[in-house]
């Protein structure tokens, strides 16, 4: 709503200048009839200039806190970060973090597990990250794992990575730490932009961003599609998504808004290789017993927003959302122990709906500068599962069974940051969790099953702001992940007896921000309880394998990271991680003292930027990665994954092409030196002593066109 | 050319001169201080666009929504001042890119009430700042 008096530049700007053609006409036109007509492109004469009564300026409290202040090792990147990163996707942007942990089994953006504080042991049992896009969880229910392959960069206003358990706030997954990306929207302003990239194996991949704004309306739309053949035979990958949003700003209180979206993506799946496999058919084929491994997914979402500010530090937020997605998968499993080769095919159909409710008071209490924040979360998922699990050899069906399962989780949750002094910052936090999970089996016979969990989830920190720009602060948290559907009732699970995996965090850490210098220093101390593990040789039943709640596993690590700016043409940045993860105690396995597979016990990351005359930037990053012990090896029998390190270098032109043009021109080379490495890697599930490997990309380039336009 | 011509032609030289003449320190004054109430009682100018912008300053409210999304900008508001004293033709020339702020702050000129008389366009830069807790 506009205020009385007012109006529109561009309306006066026209309004005055038919005025001017007017009085043109009155004063030669008219007068003298037959008279040439005026010009009408010649310049009006220049408006009086203005004489300013000088600045005023309106000031008001951050909503959110300086990174500074928050007692925990966060990170937050912005678009301009995302853009200069160079990555392609959101998966490796974050490989790059200190404290997350990356692997592909695929090479493609479906094949991505993405991990904290050392909880990616392979990806064989659920995530214990919270990803959020927009405020909505995409943490899967019957994997809790996040598909990666959701959302691309393209679309990414921002990333603010929360290392360390948050579910005093967010609840379940929020164990090793959350991830909470941002989409972009049309509030920035009116833009238009287009990329275009392609690189080696066939990829191809553009995308599409338009937003507006107008008065009070904000008004987004994205799109994108690609292909790759990808690095390994029979790896193809396609995926398309469209994504859009309305928001409207209503008065100076409120805001509502409607965001929805649809992606699609079709991948195949090379399956692992064993030695005698990549020495006989080369690193890049594919499983020669899984021709058939594929995968074909379907996402669709519709997010509401409204927010409404009553008083001047009271704000209310309410997010309503619904998703659904359809799922169909085919997996390969080699001749076995147990049976021939085999093959497990799956139609999944999973619908999410929910709303997320959360208040905001600031207000001081005793004269102490307060924020009260207050939440309720509900959702309800409904997850339909039909396997067929078929032993291929032999002709006949091992297992074939539907099942109906519903989760619903109700939360509530209520936090306190008090300025004891106005450098020493206390917050608190408790969160009321009940989560229900049921399901049953289509199978005659079946008993259906109905297991509910009341979860407390405390927090408390304190962080004190040594000087203005270095802060350190001390934390505990819990942390809590809820077994999740597969786990609970899949192929390998039939143990919905399995127990929440909960944790105890403490963390001391210390953050420095100068013009020059951004550097994070964090240490933690983990104590999982009931961790659930996938283990294939405590099995009682066939098929053997088996999920077991682990009763202490212990985290302890070290998380550095550095961005250090010398000089206006130079940035350095590196981090290092420790994550030391092995079993504490454990009364059904006698694991005691056996470390996690997978997460090495070091890996860092390096890079050097140059920002060249003429916008023109060099860049170089390093990755790498320690040993570590296979996946599903929790005894550490086996020869360990050895360590690896890759080398990308990338060069970038940005050139302003007027004031509204930007063009950025992008060339990477990922792993300069060819190293041929294998991220991942574990022995087998039905077969004990054999393993397979998922070799990694040897090296390849890629280029982008990105065509942008800001008004 | 006649007397009476003469005469005549005299006085309208004499009548273009002296409103010349009239003109003249106008123009001089617009030059050195455009557009603005040259009236030689009252407040000086300066104190009276000191008076405009305390005004505005007390009518200028930060928008809520706004500071919840973490927006910031500056704006430059042009405006009038009507004969009864009221800010018109008010409008944003240059936009802080956030159209919540560019209402804001034409809103706080409007709503800034019954202000000291200056003619000619006026200027207001506004700046909408988020302090960090």
């Amino acid at each position: 709503m506009r205020p009385p008096g007012f109006r529109c530049e561009g309306s006066a700007e026209r309004l005055s200048i038919s005025l001017f053609s007017a009085c043109l006409w009155l004063a030669f036109g008219a007068g003298s009839a037959g008279a040439d007509q005026p010009d009408p492109t010649a310049p009006a004469p220049p408006a009086p200039p203005a004489r300013s009564v000088g600045q005023v300026t309106a000031t008001a409290t951050r909503a959110e806190r300086d990174v500074l202040d928050v007692a925990g090792n966060v990170t937050v990147l912005d678009r301009e970060a995302i853009e200069r990163s160079g990555a392609n996707t959101v998966a490796e942007l974050l490989s790059r973090e200190p404290g997350i942990f990356v692997t592909n089994t695929t090479t493609s953006p479906e094949g991505y597990t993405v991990e904290a504080r050392g909880f990616n042991d392979g990806g064989g049992n659920g995530s214990s990250t919270l990803v959020l896009v927009d405020g909505r969880r995409i943490n899967e229910p019957e994997t809790s794992s996040p598909d990666w392959s959701w959302l691309r960069l393209d679309d990414v206003e921002r990333i603010e990575i929360v290392r360390g358990p948050a579910s005093a706030v967010w609840g379940d997954n929020a164990v090793g730490g959350v991830i909470n990306i941002i989409t972009r929207k049309g509030a920035q302003g009116t833009q238009a932009e287009v990329i275009g990239r392609a690189g080696s194996w066939d990829a191809l991949h553009g995308s599409g961003f338009l937003a507006a704004r107008e008065g009070p309306i904000e008004v987004s739309l994205y799109g994108d599609g690609g292909h790759t053949d990808d690095y390994r035979h029979r790896s193809d990958f396609d995926d398309h998504r469209v994504e859009g949003s309305l928001y409207g700003t209503l008065g100076e209180r409120a805001r509502v808004g409607l965001s929805a979206g649809y992606a699609s993506d079709h991948s195949d799946r090379p399956g692992a290789l064993s030695f005698e496999e990549i020495d006989e058919f080369g690193r890049r084929s594919a499983a020669p017993f899984a021709e058939d491994d594929a995968q074909q997914r379907r996402r669709f979402h519709v997010d509401g927003l409204g927010q409404w500010t009553p008083l001047e530090d009271l704000h209310l937020e309410i997010l309503p959302f619904f998703a659904e997605r359809t799922d169909h998968a085919t997996v390969t499993f080699p001749a076995s122990d147990f049976f021939g080769r085999s093959q497990s095919i799956d139609d999944r159909h999973t619908q999410s709906v929910g709303i997320n409710a959360q208040i905001r008071f600031d207000r001081p209490v005793f004269g102490m500068a307060s924020r009260l924040t207050a939440g309720a979360d509900w959702l309800h998922e409904e997850i339909d599962v039909d396997t067929d699990f078929r032993d291929l050899d032999a002709g006949v069906s091992l297992f074939s069974g539907s099942t109906r399962s519903k989760r619903r989780v109700v939360g509530g949750y209520l936090q306190e940051e008090l300025n004891l002094t106005p450098d020493l910052l206390l917050s608190a936090g408790l969160r009321y969790d009940d989560a229900e999970l049921s399901g049953r089996d289509l199978t005659p016979g079946s008993e259906p099953f109905d297991v509910d969990n009341a979860i407390w989830s405390p927090r408390v920190s304190l962080t004190y702001r040594v000087i203005e720009p270095l802060a350190a602060y001390a934390s505990y948290a819990y942390g809590f992940r809820l077994p999740n559907i597969d786990e609970a009732f899949g192929l390998f699970g039939f143990t919905p007896e399995l127990d929440p995996q909960r944790s105890h965090a403490y963390e001391l850490g210390a953050k420095l921000r100068t013009r020059c210098v951004t550097a994070n220093l964090a240490l933690y101390w983990m104590n999982v309880e009931d961790q659930i593990l996938f283990d294939h040789e405590i099995g009682v039943v066939f098929p053997d394998p088996f999920n077991v709640n682990v009763d202490r596993v212990q985290h302890r690590g070290i998380e550095l990271g550095i961005v250090i700016d010398p000089l206006p043409w130079l940035e350095l940045h590196g981090n290092y991680t420790l994550d030391d993860v092995q079993i504490g105690h454990d009364r059904l396995t006698g694991l005691d003292g056996k470390r996690l597979p997978i997460t090495p016990l070091h890996r860092g990351n390096a890079g050097i930027l140059f920002r060249l005359p003429y916008e023109v930037e060099l860049g170089a990053e390093a990755r790498v990665v320690g040993s570590r012990y296979r996946a599903n090896d929790l005894r550490n029998e086996f020869e360990k994954l050895p360590a690896f390190a890759v080398y990308d270098l990338g060069a970038a032109w940005r050139p302003l092409i007027g004031e509204h043009l930007e063009l950025g021109f992008q060339f990477w080379v990922r792993n300069l030196f060819d190293r041929k490495y294998t991220e991942v890697g574990g022995e087998r599930t039905f077969q004990r002593g054999a393993f397979g490997f998922y070799p990694s990309p040897t090296r390849s380039f890629e280029g982008s066109l990105a065509i942008t336009v800001r008004r | 050319m006649s007397v009476r011509g003469l005469v005549a032609a005299t006085a309208l030289a004499l009548l273009a001169a002296g409103a010349a003449s009239a003109q003249a320190p106008s123009t001089r004054d617009e030059a050195r201080a455009p557009a603005v109430d040259l009236a030689p009682t009252g407040p000086s100018v300066e104190s009276r666009l000191a008076e405009i912008r305390r005004r505005i300053q007390a009518a200028l409210v930060y928008p809520p929504v706004a500071r919840w999304q973490d927006l910031e900008g500056d704006a430059l508001v042009r405006f009038e001042i009507s004969d009864q004293g009221r800010a018109r033709d008010v409008r944003v020339v240059r936009s802080s890119g956030v159209s919540l702020l560019d209402d804001a702050a034409a809103r706080a000129v409007v709503a800034a009430g019954v202000l000291p008389r200056v003619y000619g366009p006026l200027e207001v830069p506004v700046s909408f700042e988020l302090a960090t807790r």
